[in-house]
């Protein structure tokens, strides 16, 4: 996956070994179809996260560092997305003007007390089941 | 050429501070360029920063306290040159601890006249974050020039005044002013401490 971290985690000497960080950062690209809504995008952000914090607390997420991206759609703007809790309602910004087909998501997502190895599976699997949309993660 | 780094764990409002930064500086007249840096190999808040109309420089795929030392002078150096500065503004990783990259820009960037530590501390999350993570979160206090308490319209009198003396017994000299950047409450008083 394009944002597995692979840094090797030299600046965890701060941090205590039991609050390991994982992370993963990654784009997509995604096909809404039928076209999406910009209500019905903002209501895929959500159902996204609410998948994503299901997700994360099932693994043992102990503290979320932050979970935040982008949803792009070409000329049409884009809809960003932020939070640093679980099973919250993101903070959005910005929007996607009229009904998107084609868009780039980007994910970044850093938390404590989940494995690194499990992260991908748990953000991908939780976008596609909020979403249904066709997505290809970039490697 | 002058340095600012803005520090503080993730999710405690350094893009949004950054840019309230920003403003002030070129409202002065100043010159700036922003070096982003994020752990992950794809970053976000760089593209964002973008879009105000800001030079920025991104690092990704680690962190300038640590892995990325090398990159944090390259770039630092290549900004020098490139755009000749009055101030770079560098938000280092929410996990950096900045005192591991101030000796590195001491010793490799001799084009640096001053560098300036502004750390932010997520108010509302404060007690969590020192249950989790407190050697990271107390050593982004220590080399702190200034001290900003953010999103303290999320907190009540309280837990605000719990924080602060918290806050205040682990900054050292530094002042720690309470500010929230969503709504302006403090900003102009940090601006003023902080350029």
């Amino acid at each position: 996956m394009a944002g597995h971290d692979g840094h090797g985690h030299e600046h965890l000497r701060h941090v205590p070994a039991n609050a390991t960080p994982a992370v993963f950062a990654a784009q997509a690209d995604v096909v809404f179809e039928p076209p999406a809504r910009p209500d019905q995008l903002e209501l895929a952000i959500t159902h996204f996260f609410a998948a994503l914090s299901g997700g994360l607390t099932d693994a043992g997420c102990s503290l979320v560092g932050h979970i935040k991206g982008t949803l792009a759609a070409r000329g049409h703007g884009d809809l960003a997305f932020h939070a640093t809790a679980l099973a919250v309602r993101p903070a959005l910004t910005g929007g996607i003007a009229g009904e998107a087909v084609e868009a780039v998501l980007t994910v970044n997502v850093i938390v404590f007390g989940v494995e690194e190895q499990a992260l991908p599976f748990i953000v991908t699997t939780a976008w596609s089941r909020a979403t249904g949309a066709e997505t290809v993660w970039r490697r | 050429m002058n340095i600012l780094c803005i520090a503080g764990f993730l999710g405690s409002g350094k893009t949004t501070v950054l840019l309230e930064v920003a403003h002030a500086m070129t409202e002065e007249g100043w010159r700036l360029a922003v070096i982003e840096n994020e752990i992950g190999e794809v970053g976000i808040d760089g593209g964002y920063v973008r879009e105000q109309g800001l030079p920025v420089r991104e690092l990704f795929g680690g962190c300038i306290c640590c892995t990325l030392q090398s990159g944090l002078v390259e770039t630092i150096l290549a900004v020098e040159s490139e755009h000749d500065p009055d101030w770079v503004i560098v938000e280092p990783t929410g996990l950096a601890a900045p005192g591991d990259l101030l000796g590195v820009v001491v010793d490799h960037c001799p084009g640096v006249d001053t560098i300036r530590v502004l750390t932010l501390v997520d108010a509302p999350r404060w007690p969590m974050l020192l249950e989790i993570v407190e050697p990271l979160v107390t050593a982004q206090l220590e080399t702190a020039d200034v001290v900003a308490v953010n999103k303290i319209d999320e907190v009540d009198e309280e837990a605000l005044a719990a924080v602060l003396s918290s806050v205040r017994s682990l900054a050292g000299k530094a002042p720690v002013l309470p500010v929230s950047a969503g709504t302006g409450a403090g900003m102009k008083r940090l601006l003023t401490a902080v350029i």
